[in-house]
């Protein structure tokens, strides 16, 4: 299995063979997010109003995919790491920090629209229940991350140290999913899981994923952008080094 | 009623992901001129 899986990470090891694949996959990647995008927006605009919620319902359209979102970048930059440091795969650094930036804007946005939507339904922007606690962390471990990159002038060193830091955030993933299971919060259970029937009705659950998709594909284009970015930025520190 | 917070959000999720949209592409587009500005200067002094 790991030797099938350093074989495939081998494959694109050579930064160049992977700008050459990047090349390629820029422009359907970005088509996609976009179409779906479009997509998303159109069936949430024929969204009727919940019986509860009122219109605000369609708040949860942009609020739930950007924390799935903002949950999905932590996990790819924790498995980037992962590959960078057991496999030794070099994009694997260049990929986390081309994510961080990405699912940091993610989890702000989860964070805002959350509290947009927190007003006209419990009263309040904030209260300090477990989820949104938790999530509040999530933005500083990125910050944390980020900074740390910035913080570092010499790339092993820089590399090494927010790998570890991607590791011991990681912790805070499983915290923020099942917080509002393990305590109580003023923020409401999972609507969608894989394991049980969705809370949803059908009016709201499609839109709902067809966003999901979209944000995704939205998080893969950026880092993909990103990624070719780093890419190009380490090659430029490798030739002034020479120089 | 809630028109407010509903505009809100959605001009703070689009705010906030052209302003990273606009900063990937900016900064793609500097790492390829400075890559290649270098290249021009390593060329000359060839």
């Amino acid at each position: 299995m790991l030797e099938r899986l350093e074989n495939l990470s081998a494959l694109y090891a050579n930064p160049h063979r992977f700008m050459k694949l990047a090349a390629r996959l820029h422009a359907p990647v970005w088509s996609v997010a976009l179409v779906v995008l479009a997509l998303g927006l159109f069936m949430v605009s024929g969204v009727p109003d919940d019986y509860q919620q009122g219109a605000t319902v369609r708040i949860m359209f942009v609020h739930v995919p950007a924390a799935w979102m903002a949950l999905f970048a932590y996990s790819f930059i924790f498995f980037a790491s992962l590959v960078a440091v057991v496999l030794r795969h070099p994009l694997g650094y260049l990929a986390a920090r081309a994510a961080a930036p990405v699912g940091a804007v993610f989890t702000l946005v989860a964070l805002v629209t959350g509290a947009l939507w927190g007003q006209p339904m419990w009263g309040t922007w904030w209260v300090w229940d477990a989820r949104l606690t938790s999530v509040l962390v999530l933005l500083f471990i990125y910050l944390g991350y980020i900074a740390l990159w910035e913080a570092i002038d010499d790339y092993g060193r820089a590399a090494r140290a927010t790998s570890i830091l991607a590791f011991v955030g990681f912790v805070n993933v499983p915290i923020v999913k099942f917080s509002v299971d393990w305590w109580n919060t003023l923020h409401q259970p999972a609507s969608v899981s894989r394991f049980a029937r969705p809370a949803l009705h059908a009016d709201f659950l499609y839109p709902l994923l067809v966003m999901g998709v979209a944000f995704l594909f939205l998080f893969l284009a950026i880092t993909l952008t990103r990624l070719q970015m780093e890419v190009l930025r380490q090659r430029l520190r490798v030739r002034q080094s020479e120089i | 009623m809630y028109d407010f917070y509903i505009f809100a959000s959605y001009t703070f999720t689009a705010f906030a992901l052209g302003v990273i949209i606009a900063v990937s592409f900016r900064g793609l587009l500097r790492a390829r001129q400075s890559l290649a500005a270098l290249q021009n200067t390593k060329n000359d002094d060839g």
